[in-house]
């Protein structure tokens, strides 16, 4: 392209084209999960459309999560924004992820003094802490202690674990978009920490990284 | 109880329409705005399922004829465009509930019941599983004519099993009954933690595990 696309344009442009792929996608997934259940079919088969749907549910999951990224959502975000209890949102994330947590014989503490209420969308803050909160648990390693912090005098939360924390060098890439500096092979697509620095500065906060003395990583969001 | 499904993508029409006969539904079809209109005029129906993107005639504009014509059916809008101005346009029209595409089969019967049961409280009754009894007018369920304690999260997983005896229910769709968030990592094992209290309550035989695949529960005599 010769001239720069403006980006109101460049945004329509894109949210057409999510369209034209999603619809497809449900096309698909409606079709596949509708042979998942078919009982005549060979078991094989059967467990590679289960995999296949949840291929598309991860296709899709990208495109929310490009939509955000690329700030397709800023404008229109706002309007749904309603206050709610960080407590509440923070806790349904742990209850969601406490099980996972406790397999792997890790302890999920949750400490919260004072309880205060930000506006905000719902599901995007509970994206933002499951990030967290899911790679403290992917990184901790069997049996640590994954800690989170709500406060009020500034509004924020921190979550901190006892893992291998960042790299120095690494440490001022991991927001970027498809960053991996994991290379044990955990899985993720490298968008987590993106995504949630972005839903974050979609509340007007913002989420920053520290090494914790003891060893691990502290990740602390910031509400303005 | 009789749906009309108004989607233009035929193959998308098909499939949804087979998953709604699957789970008796009557299903028709229409594929462009101005046959659903005719349709709703001739005939009755309980819910629409209604594409906002539509030949001749589009969603929003067939919602607002509908209730100009004080015809207050039950509609559900289905439609790829997520975008806020979408869904507040369809609300504000007069749509009762919002799905985005793509959702899961699941997600969309559940919204359907949901809006069903809104409609009339006829719909809600007693199942039964063998010796277990769901009744839904109290939301309380009963194994041998015991009360059972469970938690809200438990009891939503067994009313789904016992309105879909023998349906199978992958991981994914069951997380996402239970969580609905976009975004979020869905192919969790927290799934599995629910299943696993579920199972200490009512007894492990009444929900098996598909290996692989997900959980299903067998139709049993009562």
């Amino acid at each position: 392209m010769n001239h720069p696309v403006p980006q109101d344009e460049l945004h329509r442009f894109l949210g057409e084209f999510f369209h034209e792929i999603k619809t497809p996608l449900a096309i698909m997934r409606t079709h596949l999960e509708s042979e998942v259940t078919n009982e005549a079919l060979p078991f094989p088969l059967r467990k590679k459309l289960v995999q296949d749907v949840e291929e598309i549910a991860r296709i899709n999951t990208l495109l929310e999560d490009m939509k955000l990224l690329l700030g397709m959502e800023k404008r229109v975000r706002k309007h749904r924004f309603q206050p709610a209890s960080l407590l509440e949102v923070v806790m349904e994330v742990i209850e969601r992820l406490e099980p996972i947590a406790s397999a792997r014989g890790q302890k999920l503490v949750l400490i919260c003094p004072e309880n205060c209420t930000i506006l905000m969308e719902r599901n995007k803050m509970k994206q933002l802490f499951y990030n967290l909160i899911d790679n403290a648990i992917k990184y901790s390693g069997d049996s640590g202690a994954i800690e989170v912090l709500i406060h009020c005098e500034p509004k924020c939360v921190e979550v901190k674990d006892r893992g291998s924390g960042i790299p120095e060098a690494a440490a001022d890439r991991i927001f970027d978009p498809f960053v991996r500096v994991d290379e044990t092979g955990t899985e993720g697509s490298g968008l987590g920490l993106a995504v949630a620095r972005a839903i974050a500065r979609l509340h007007d906060g913002e989420l920053s990284y520290a090494p914790r003395p003891e060893g691990g990583a502290l990740f602390r969001v910031r509400f303005g | 109880m009789r749906l009309l499904v108004v989607e233009d993508e035929r193959a998308l029409s098909d499939n949804i329409c087979a998953v709604l006969k699957q789970n008796r539904y009557d299903c028709e079809q229409a594929y462009d705005g101005e046959e659903a209109l005719d349709r709703l005029y001739e005939q009755h129906f309980d819910l629409v399922l209604l594409d906002i993107m539509l030949p001749k005639m589009d969603g929003i504009e067939l919602i607002r004829s509908l209730r100009e014509a004080d015809n207050d059916i039950t509609v559900l809008m289905l439609s790829a465009r997520d975008r806020i101005e979408d869904k507040v346009a369809g609300l504000d029209a007069g749509a009762d509930d919002y799905l985005a595409k793509p959702f899961s089969n699941l997600e969309l019967l559940a919204r359907i019941r949901s809006l069903l049961r809104r409609t009339s409280d006829a719909n809600r009754s007693e199942i039964h599983c063998g010796n277990l009894l769901l009744d839904e007018r109290k939301q309380a369920v009963y194994l041998n004519g015991d009360l059972l304690e469970m938690t809200a999260k438990e009891y939503r997983i067994l009313e789904l099993f016992m309105h879909n005896q023998n349906t199978t229910f992958t991981r994914l769709q069951l997380s996402e009954y239970l969580w609905g968030e976009e975004g979020l990592e869905r192919s969790s094992n927290a799934i599995d933690a629910h299943m696993k209290n579920l199972r200490k309550k009512i007894g492990p035989e009444y929900i098996e595990t598909i290996r692989a695949i997900g959980y299903v529960m067998r139709r049993r005599p009562a």
